[in-house]
């Protein structure tokens, strides 16, 4: 288990190290808020959740939670998300692999 | 942002409703399939409302099929749909190619042409050059050569330095520069004598060139020579003849006497009125239920033209008058006759004169008419250059 952990790690430690972002090298998702009132997600993978009041997001290796008022998908295509409302709440909980 | 929308609008695009248990996972589908989704609202726990493009609606079937939802149309946005509501009208679609052939077609005319940087020439003068020349109202643009306009404009009014005729859609620029008049020459060897303009009494004299004659205090005569060209030599036994030239100032008597008549026609107006509408439709009149005769005997008019593409609409208004005799107090008559006659007496003097007295008196001739008679004296230049021949073999 331990040498797998290590394996995985590689790619972030060569992004570290080469000092190239997470978001371009691993996939990660990059968040980027306008005030409360536009969230703008790119590299998401699915949408498990849409309600007016809560979106729950998949990413790489994490589920993200948006809570608030009023919440619209203001356009989606295959890798970004652009999330519309009164976001009052983030949430950011690990997938269980 | 904008752009983009104007992209949907010109495309097209549906507004669609999304009803099934399964809203979130359409959506993951169409994101992974690249088919953009847009303004998505949940409106209730099983149905989504959404906006998608045409083209990407049409591959919507197999995606609603396996992802076990249905999808209804609600509205259809952009220019496809509205072309398509219109293609039954077809008066309406002919209007509309109509209208453009007109706009274009008239775009191909003259309509207007306007003059720019005459100061001297009129308007009139140069736009009659040019309608010989071929440049009218009506004419086609590319028939307007602006090379032929300015060589036969030139040559019409010499008054005329440089022309250009710009185009600039339907209306016509031309733009015209004026010859600067060559002042006269004057030439230092010839024999010139400064004479009197009028009977005066001289009070200054600059003399620039030549030899006084006379001198400050000294009443001349007109025609007197003031300053001469003429110059003898003390040294040697002839004589040099130059160009004489002085600025004399001298006192100048005016007296003017007019008869004027004590009985005044003045206008009053009736309240009638009518207009005369005459269309010019490209030179050609056309009286609109007149004729050309006016339609009162006295009457005040008052012309106004409106153009419109080459076609003008001339109207006349005529207010009809009546004319009342009535017979003005000799003080009143006297006044109007003395600024009348002043005002005579300025355009008659030089423009830089100084008036140094003005006496007015008047007599009554008759009932109806008093003689007005002013006596002005000015301080003016009296200086007139003569030339005169220099005697046959001298200097």
């Amino acid at each position: 288990m331990g040498r797998k952990k290590a394996k995985r790690n590689i790619p972030k430690k060569i992004a570290k190290t080469l000092d190239i972002p997470e978001d371009v090298m691993l996939g990660a998702p990059r968040l980027t808020m306008m005030s409360n009132r536009e969230l703008r997600i790119e590299n998401h993978k699915s949408i498990l959740e849409y309600e007016t009041d809560k979106i729950t997001l998949c990413t790489k290796d994490m589920l993200i939670a948006i809570s608030g008022d009023a919440l619209d998908i203001g356009v989606i295509c295959d890798d970004e998300i652009l999330v519309t409302g009164e976001i009052l709440s983030l949430e950011f909980s690990k997938i269980r692999s | 942002m904008f752009i983009p929308e104007i992209t949907r609008y010109l495309m097209g695009y549906l507004t669609i409703t999304v009803t099934g248990r399964f809203c979130e996972r359409f959506i993951n589908v169409c994101a992974a399939k690249n088919i953009l989704l847009w303004d998505i609202k949940r409106i209730s726990p099983h149905s989504i409302r959404c906006k998608i493009s045409v083209p990407a609606f049409r591959m919507l079937p197999s995606i609603t099929y396996h992802t076990g939802v249905r999808v209804h149309i609600n509205i259809k946005h952009g220019f496809p749909f509205f072309l398509k509501r219109y293609k039954k009208r077809k008066i309406a679609l002919f209007g509309v190619f109509a209208f453009l052939i007109l706009v274009i077609g008239a775009n191909q005319f003259v309509w207007h042409i306007e003059v720019t940087g005459n100061y001297k020439i009129p308007e009139e003068k140069i736009l009659s050059v040019l309608n010989d020349s071929g440049l009218k109202i009506g004419t086609l643009r590319r028939k307007i050569d602006p090379a032929e306009l300015k060589k036969n404009a030139l040559m019409s009014i010499p008054e005329l330095a440089w022309l250009w005729v710009d185009s600039n859609g339907s209306n016509v620029i031309v733009d015209v520069r004026e010859d600067i008049e060559t002042p006269e020459m004057k030439s230092i060897t010839d024999y010139v004598n400064v004479t009197a303009k009028c009977d005066a009494l001289i009070e200054k004299m600059t003399v620039r060139g030549g030899v006084p004659v006379v001198a400050e205090g000294d009443t001349v005569l007109a025609g007197t020579v003031l300053v001469t060209g003429k110059i003898p030599s003390s040294i040697r036994q002839d004589i040099r003849y130059v160009r004489a030239d002085a600025d004399v100032f001298a006192r100048v008597w005016y007296e003017k006497c007019e008869v004027f008549s004590l009985i005044s026609t003045t206008r009053h107006e009736t309240g009638k009125h009518k207009t005369h509408r005459t269309l010019d439709f490209f030179g050609k009149k056309i009286n609109i239920l007149h004729s050309d005769n006016p339609p009162y005997k006295n009457y005040d008019l008052n012309e106004n033209t409106y153009s419109f593409f080459g076609i003008k609409l001339m109207t006349r208004k005529y207010d009809e008058v009546e004319l009342q005799e009535e017979l003005l107090s000799e003080e009143t008559m006297a006044d109007f006759g003395v600024a009348q006659i002043k005002k005579k007496l300025e355009e008659e003097v030089q423009p830089d004169s100084v008036l140094k007295s003005f006496d007015a008196t008047h007599k009554v001739l008759n009932d109806t008419t008093i003689e007005v008679t002013v006596k002005a004296e000015y301080l003016e230049n009296i200086a007139v250059s003569v030339k005169e021949e220099i005697p046959e073999g001298l200097n």
